[in-house]
């Protein structure tokens, strides 16, 4: 019955369109019309009609016309039901022709032996030529299934390719099983004994279901003989935490029941990377009749792009892993420059003052002194630095938010950067009576850095001005620089740590901490921080919570 | 008349610092914070020996190395730190003569000033190199130790009097290779290093405290100036 229904593949054009199957149902709803003993009855009907109407003709219109009418008729049946169909039309018109046109009439003897050749020729012509056209009709049907065929894989190449995530790859799987199918629902799932998981699913809420104990034992023999098994009759009621499938108009228990619910061994190479399973009832598709050639390349193709996301993977973190290297190098490189110059300034001066051969005029000695001090506070300024950035990656650092004056907050920033912004003009705007809820030490020193920052990479004697104010309940506070800005390449990576900008690196000496530190400071406060930029000036924006929006503590 | 020492370095507490000892030992110094300056000041001050920060705010060290090689054969030293080491060594193939890691003490600094300063008096059309017990005629390309003939191979008398000749500067791997076995053999460290083994056990030399040939490690070697 199954190879019979195999010839009867769908005869006519299916439109495939991509994205997305738009299936001619009257097609299909003519297609399971074609059933054998329709045709056999349609055969005997076309046969007894053609014999009554040309029953006053009997005898005198000759064996050959009849013949021919009749070979029109075994034909037409066997393009349309199939070889076996044709045959049996071929051997009903012969009797027919032989009972009702050959001499002598109404019986199934023959006189004449022309008589005799003529209907051994009409029985050969017609099941020859019935069968040929069967076969040839199949083949343009088949070649009809592969090309859907070869389109449903394309379209799941396209959709597992540039997938990184497995679990992504997986999940592209099932979707375009579900959707080449028109199957209720499609998982992959994996394990082995009382363990096993589902990865990924798509289509009912049910395809997400655990697998029940029936279900695994088809999942483990699939993966054991390495072939497709069906557990039949599955979810036709509903049972347990299967979903119950209601089984569409104009298909057949029968049918579905063929189908049931199909296990597709998945593998990369020697490795077994699950089971797909498919739920059926599988609807109205080319692929309906045979859906196991389907599955079977839907599974060699997953393995493929699951190898491909987990190449692609392996090389991300490959990727990750040189990066996480090239940042250690440069932390070296950065942080051994940044702690070895000062040194260097200590070391030359200390050495000198050791000299015994110099006599040292007081004037040498304070100054070799007063090197010594200020590259010692260098020092201390870039341990800092580092111990900061490490106790912020940590998670070291318990903020104490509380309320803090915005005022009283932004003249402390420039009382600590007075010597630092030595020739510069330090202002400060701030609308009165602002309070924000934050944690005071560390805004504070996160705009030390800002002025620092700003000290360092604007140009020379041009004003710093920190500003604040109330914008969208939100407290925002700015610092401010005269140019020359920071180019747009370098904007997105200013917070980075060891980031300098190319241009600047060379210029001004800095470990590339201090916008790091920044970020991490105003984060843990609860606030955010961007930066603006343009060949006028860069412009770094703090955002705090209003203070006044939070509950005032019982007992303050 | 004292020794001219020019000091190329934007770390203004060092290059303070650094002219302050040295003129405390008799040197005439000349400071400059930036590389056109400091090319500036050897033209115009004519230093006997250059001391260069490989880190500039406008141009690479490098790059002065090569201008200054253009037109003098000064005496280079150039001031690194650790993870400058190819930069150190681009300057060194650029003709720097010597380097010294910071931070360093004023000794270290004086005595390397010291080896440059005799370096560059050394006119290199002597005929006899002595260092030590050491001697190489090059007119009858002979080399003795002591009153012992030490017979060498064609290959290592070129090596021996081109490190001779070159006493008291670091030559990287890929001088040493270009000049005596020429450019295209620059990249044959491991054949160098044959070499100068075989050089090693000839005169008696030890790697480890050695008299006459002195590894830099990552960057050359260095034949040891006589009295350094």
């Amino acid at each position: 019955m199954r190879n019979c229904l195999a010839f009867h593949a769908p005869a006519a054009s299916h439109p495939i369109r991509s994205p997305g199957w738009r299936y001619n149902r009257s097609m299909y709803a003519q297609a399971r019309s074609r059933h054998p003993i329709v045709g056999i009855v349609v055969a005997m009907a076309s046969v007894a009609v053609f014999t009554a109407a040309t029953a006053p003709l009997q005898g005198h219109v000759g064996l050959l016309n009849e013949g021919l009418v009749l070979l029109l008729l075994v034909l037409l049946i066997s393009s349309w039901w199939g070889w076996r169909v044709g045959l049996f039309a071929a051997v009903l018109s012969n009797l027919a022709l032989n009972f009702f046109f050959v001499e002598p009439l109404h019986r199934f003897t023959v006189e004449s032996p022309a008589n005799v050749f003529g209907l051994a020729i009409f029985l050969l012509v017609s099941a020859v030529g019935g069968s040929l056209l069967a076969s040839a009709r199949a083949a343009a049907a088949e070649a009809r299934v592969r090309a859907a065929e070869t389109e449903v894989l394309l379209r799941l190449t396209r959709a597992m390719i540039g997938r990184t995530e497995p679990s992504d790859a997986l999940a592209s799987l099932c979707r375009e099983v579900v959707e080449a199918l028109s199957a209720p629902g499609a998982a992959v799932i994996s394990g082995s004994g009382g363990q096993w998981f589902v990865h990924a699913s798509a289509g009912t809420d049910g395809a997400a279901r655990a697998p029940d104990s029936a279900e695994r034992a088809m999942a483990e023999r699939a993966l054991a003989t390495d072939a497709i098994s069906r557990l039949g009759n599955t979810g036709l009621v509903g049972r347990g935490r299967r979903p119950r499938i209601v089984i569409p108009a104009g298909q057949s228990r029968a049918h579905h029941a063929a189908f049931g619910c199909a296990f597709v061994p998945l593998h990369i190479g020697n490795r077994t990377l699950g089971v797909l399973r498919v739920d059926g009832p599988i609807g109205d598709t080319p692929f309906r009749d045979q859906p196991d050639r389907l599955l079977v390349a839907f599974a060699n193709e997953a393995a493929q792009g699951m190898q491909r996301a987990e190449l692609a993977q392996t090389a991300a973190h490959a990727d990750a892993l040189m990066q996480a290297d090239e940042m250690k190098s440069a932390l070296m490189t950065s942080i051994s420059h940044d702690l070895k110059t000062p040194l260097a300034g200590i070391k030359a001066s200390v050495s000198s003052l050791l000299d015994t051969a110099v006599d040292w005029t007081a004037e040498d000695r304070r100054a070799f002194l007063e090197t010594i001090d200020s590259q010692a506070d260098r020092l201390n300024h870039v341990i800092s630095d580092i111990l900061d950035l490490n106790r912020i990656e940590a998670g070291a650092i318990a903020p104490q938010l509380r309320r803090v004056d915005v005022r009283t907050m932004l003249d402390d920033v420039r009382e600590r950067t007075s010597y630092i912004a030595m020739d510069r003009d330090v202002r400060v705007e701030t609308t009165p009576g602002l309070v924000v809820r934050a944690d005071e030490s560390l805004i504070v020193q996160a705009l030390v850095n800002l002025v620092e920052n700003a000290a360092k990479y604007s140009v020379t004697g041009g004003a710093i001005t920190l500003k604040a104010g109330l914008h969208d309940g939100v407290v925002q506070i700015e610092v401010e620089d005269e140019g020359p800005g920071i180019a747009a390449a370098d904007l997105p990576h200013v917070f980075e740590r060891f980031y300098r900008a190319a241009d600047q690196s060379r210029r001004v000496k800095g470990s590339g901490l201090g916008l790091a530190i920044v970020k991490g400071f105003v984060t843990l406060s609860g606030g955010r921080v961007r930066v603006e930029s343009s060949p006028g000036g860069t412009r770094f924006v703090i955002t705090l919570p209003e203070a006044a929006a939070m509950p005032v503590p019982a007992t303050a | 008349m004292s020794a001219r020492i020019l000091i190329i370095d934007d770390e203004t507490q060092l290059r303070l610092a650094v002219k302050r000892a040295l003129e405390g030992h008799g040197f005439t110094t000349r400071a400059a914070a930036d590389g056109a300056s400091g090319l500036a000041a050897a033209r115009a001050f004519r230093p006997d020996v250059v001391l260069l920060d490989l880190m500039l705010p406008d141009m690479s060290g490098v790059e002065v190395c090569r201008e200054l090689r253009r037109t003098s054969v000064t005496p280079i030293i150039v001031l690194s730190v650790v993870g400058d080491e190819r930069t150190k060594v681009a300057a060194l193939d650029e003709g720097a003569d010597d380097y010294l890691t910071k931070p360093f003490g004023t000794d270290e600094l004086l005595a390397r000033i010291r080896v440059a300063l005799r370096h560059a008096a050394h006119s290199s059309d002597e005929a006899v190199l002595v260092s030590g017990e050491l001697t190489i005629d090059l007119t009858r390309r002979s080399v003795r130790i002591g009153d012992r003939e030490v017979r060498l191979t064609p290959t290592e008398y070129t090596l021996i009097t081109y490190l001779a000749t070159n006493a008291g500067r670091v030559l990287t791997h890929p001088m040493i290779l270009r000049a005596v076995w020429g450019a295209e053999y620059a990249e044959d460290t491991q054949n160098l290093r044959t070499y100068i083994n075989q050089l090693r056990s000839k005169l008696g030399d030890d790697a480890g405290a050695s008299r006459y040939i002195r590894t830099e490690p990552g960057v050359g070697y260095r034949f040891l100036a006589p009295e350094s």
